[in-house]
């Protein structure tokens, strides 16, 4: 029983992990909250549902296009409602991410309906013997395709030059301007990217947690306590930070109600910021303007 | 300066009594919206001061307007409790339970706030929906009619007056708490929190304190909704509520008292324009609710890009550029 | 003074922060090759001039032309492309990240492999210390090395005019005078035209050719360094010490 509850742990942590990444990945690059966020994880989903449906590609070939996709979408939200909003405060910014998400939201009602959908995904069906235990073949899937993601991420982030450039960003905004760096530019990248992992965490759970209009801020509120779990603006904290949430949440949830099970997130979200706010891998936290 | 007084005296008892017969000459449903948006600018009210001059980056407004309103629905029902009494109570219910969340927020910085409050939001619409013996669930919980020393309250019009009272407090005590030191601490929270410290203003107490009042108002606003619909229900306490409630107090005036009025009745009229159109659309039920979803979504946006310093500034900055470039000056 | 090949001209420049004005109409001129200073005392819109040219701020009206091109408003990234590098106020350095990668960063725009080489040969030849400390985390230098970090970022970027903004501030005598030798150098051996904006004014006209006095955003004083130096008296009322 165990060995189940930490592998859906994993795969769950998985999904929290890619999350958490994309939300760190805005902020660091541009200093701000992305609400939004998991609005693009669920309508990266539904695009992979319409895809399926319309064109009736297979489920791992249908990922392709629905990544991309959402990479484009995360583009033009970026380039509509963020940059007109450069240099602003805190609250306005805050509160245009908001609106997207709500607006997201809208969109999905009047699209597909209120109705819980499930993704269709052959690997629903199928599982992997271990000994005694069994395990759901489209956990595996998870957990594969993000490590497979992080992978790619990894790659890109350490050995590109616009991956250099996002570090640069994220460390002096300004020394990085006045390094040549076109740092709208490389923003737009990071807003592609952050949909196309947040992609990934959408189409591989999917078929797992059905698609549903509702599931977005939830996700959001899961993935930034991961984030601050691991230590927030730290990448490699998110990361682990999901993870981690992923195996607690799941592990307790074993044992518990469903009710208390969904609450874990918060409470972690709670506990850390009251005990440890710079989470287990951050630096502390400055109260900076 | 008697002339002076004796005009604004004259001002005001006019107003008043065009106010009190409003009821008289619209009809039942106009002055349900009336009564609404008196709702609603409380609830502003109260974000206009935590947010708007306190600087808080709180979004759990409707959270705190439904503590309020489950506050009062309890106190009513099982503790018989009459809704003159309830509701400013369910004001302080709000108050203290807000404490819960404030405590661990007060050295959270803007977005940490932010993601707290929309997760408190969420947890607190789980825990009302799933603890049916007490709040009823998404079955909804039910009030009594409103009596005042016998006689019921629960019409439109009658009630009209409960909110016109409600509403005039609120205003008048918030307008008196921001010229008391609480309220000048308050706006130097807002403005900058290192430099309040250093002048010597106790930004943790003062940080509880707008929270407090805050609570209060919205609590007092749920109470009131409460005591009106006679049946509440968590989707009347939605995260669009919540947008909706900011985008009020955006176009009102970040941190204009005096806007909040101009914000609650855009929150309650932009829902009805929307409806307006409800024979467009075909389909599920809920496709009024997506629309007005999206639209609000879209709205904010808007807003928050074009006019951040709400719709008096725009319009006043569009007449100062026409006139700009009337002069033919470049 | 010969007459050389005017690389930046000001012409009228205001600058506002929000509707607060900072500068009300700079003039200057610099030619190629030369070191200009612009002096004056905190506030009197040196640092605001500099980054009107490197194009972190906007001018609201005049403009800055450099080699007969207009620049104004343009982003700082193109800026950087066209040949204008900035060691700014604040050094604005990357804290978390090694010498080593921070004088990277600055050669990110740069792609001829040899030219590369060349410059960051120089930079070590000048500032041996950083050669000492490349592994070592920006934010953890002190202030001397991080300024000098600073001006060999910014001239690794293979710049033709090179900004740099109080050099000397919050250094010691003798760094500050180490800093201008460098400065010097600099000049001399690449021919590299350089306008520096400081209050130490004894320091940087030793080291400059021409001088410009700033005083609440205009343009009160100019002229050759010995003139001014001569000048003392009139420039110590206006920067405030003997």
């Amino acid at each position: 029983m165990l060995i189940q509850l930490l592998v859906s742990g994993l795969a769950l942590g998985s999904v929290y992990a890619l999350v958490a990444l994309a939300l760190v990945l805005i902020y660091k690059g541009a200093r701000l909250l992305n609400l939004a966020q998991g609005e693009l994880v669920t309508i990266a989903a539904y695009f992979s549902l319409a895809i399926l449906q319309q064109i009736k590609l297979p489920y791992l070939v249908a990922m392709i296009p629905a990544i991309l996709l959402a990479g484009v979408f995360a583009l033009i939200v970026e380039r509509i409602v963020i940059r007109p909003l450069i240099g602003s405060e805190e609250w306005p910014i805050l509160l245009a991410t908001w609106g997207v998400s709500i607006t997201i939201r809208g969109i999905i009602g009047l699209l597909w309906g209120h109705e819980p959908r499930p993704l269709p995904s052959p690997f629903t069906s199928q599982h992997l013997r271990l000994g005694a235990y069994f395990i759901s073949g489209q956990e595996l899937v998870i957990i594969i395709a993000s490590l497979l993601m992080l992978l790619v991420f990894y790659l890109f982030f350490r050995r590109t030059k616009t991956g250099l450039a996002m570090q640069l960003i994220a460390d002096n905004h300004t020394g990085a301007l006045l390094c040549g760096i076109s740092v709208n530019r490389i923003n737009g990248i990071t807003w592609i990217i952050s949909g196309m992992v947040a992609a990934v965490a959408g189409i591989t759970i999917g078929p797992i947690f059905f698609l549903h209009v509702e599931v977005g801020f939830g996700l959001l509120l899961s993935a930034f306590s991961a984030a601050v779990l691991g230590g927030f603006g730290s990448i490699i904290g998110a990361i682990l930070g999901g993870y981690l949430l992923g195996v607690i949440q799941t592990v307790t949830g074993g044992y518990m109600p469903t009710a208390i099970k969904n609450s874990v997130p918060f409470a972690i979200l709670i506990l850390v910021l009251v005990i440890r706010p710079r989470g287990l891998f951050g630096k502390a936290l400055v109260e900076k303007k | 300066m008697m002339q002076a007084e004796n005009k604004k005296l004259v001002i005001y008892i006019s107003l008043a009594i065009l106010l009190m017969m409003i009821p008289w000459f619209i009809g039942n449903y106009l002055t349900y919206l009336f009564n609404l948006s008196g709702i609603y600018i409380i609830a502003i009210l109260g974000l206009n001061i935590l947010m708007g001059l306190g600087g808080q980056m709180f979004f759990g407004g409707v959270a705190l307007m439904a503590l309020g309103a489950y506050g009062a629905g309890s106190l009513t029902n099982l503790l018989h409790i009459p809704f003159y009494i309830s509701i400013p109570l369910s004001g302080f219910v709000a108050c203290l339970l807000s404490l819960i969340i404030t405590i661990p927020a007060l050295r959270l910085r803007g977005l940490y706030l932010a993601m707290v409050s929309v997760g408190f939001h969420l947890i607190l619409e789980q825990i009302i929906g799933g603890w049916e013996s007490f709040t009823g669930g998404y079955n909804g919980l039910s009030l009594p009619k409103a009596s005042l020393a016998g006689i019921q309250v629960a019409s439109d019009r009658a009630f009209y007056y409960v909110v016109l009272v409600t509403v005039i407090l609120c205003l008048w005590s918030a307008t008196n708490l921001m010229k008391m030191r609480v309220g000048r601490a308050i706006w130097s929270l807002g403005q900058d929190p290192i430099v309040s410290s250093v002048l010597g203003v106790h930004v943790t107490f003062y940080k509880i304190v707008a929270f407090m009042v805050c609570a209060f108002y919205c609590g007092v606003s749920g109470g009131l909704m409460a005591h009106y619909l006679r049946f509440i229900t968590p989707d009347h306490f939605t995260m669009i509520l919540a947008i909706m409630l900011l985008v009020g107090m955006i176009i009102g005036g970040w941190g204009s008292l005096k806007g909040s009025i101009a914000g609650g009745f855009f929150v309650t009229i932009l829902p009805e324009a929307i409806g307006l159109f409800k024979d467009y659309f075909l389909g599920a039920a809920t496709a009024l609710y997506d629309v007005q979803a999206t639209i609000s979504g879209i709205i904010i946006i808007i807003v928050v890009i074009f006019m951040p310093k709400g719709f008096a500034e725009w319009v006043k900055d569009l007449i100062f550029k026409w006139s700009y470039d009337q002069r033919g000056r470049r | 003074m010969e007459r050389k090949m005017i690389m930046l001209k000001v012409s009228d420049l205001q600058v506002y922060y929000g509707y607060i004005q900072a500068l009300f109409g700079i003039n200057l001129e610099v030619p190629k090759g030369n070191i200009i200073v612009l002096l004056g005392a905190n506030g009197a819109g040196k640092s605001t001039t500099l980054r009107a040219i490197s194009g972190l701020l906007k001018p609201r009206k005049g403009t800055i032309e450099f080699q007969g091109q207009s620049i104004g408003g343009l982003p700082p990234h193109k800026i950087v492309e066209l040949g204008i590098a900035m060691a700014p106020e604040g050094r604005e350095l990357f804290p978390n990240l090694t010498v080593r990668d921070n004088l990277e960063a600055g050669q990110y725009t740069r792609t001829y492999k040899i030219e590369k080489k060349e410059d960051w040969e120089r930079v070590i030849q000048w500032f041996p210390i950083l050669g000492e400390r490349m592994t070592q985390l920006a934010g953890t230098l002190s202030g001397g090395e991080q300024q000098m970090l600073a001006i060999s970022r910014a001239f690794l970027t293979h710049p033709i005019l090179l900004l740099l903004d109080e050099p000397s501030l919050g250094l010691s005598p003798l760094l500050v005078k180490s800093i201008f030798q460098s400065i010097s150098k600099m000049n001399r051996e690449t021919g590299l035209t350089i306008l520096l904006a400081e209050q130490n004014v004894r320091m940087a006209l030793s080291t400059a050719h021409y001088g410009y006095v700033l005083e609440l955003g205009r343009r009160t004083l100019e002229g050759e360094n010995k003139v001014l130096l001569e000048n003392n008296e009139v420039l110590s009322s206006y920067l405030g010490f003997s």
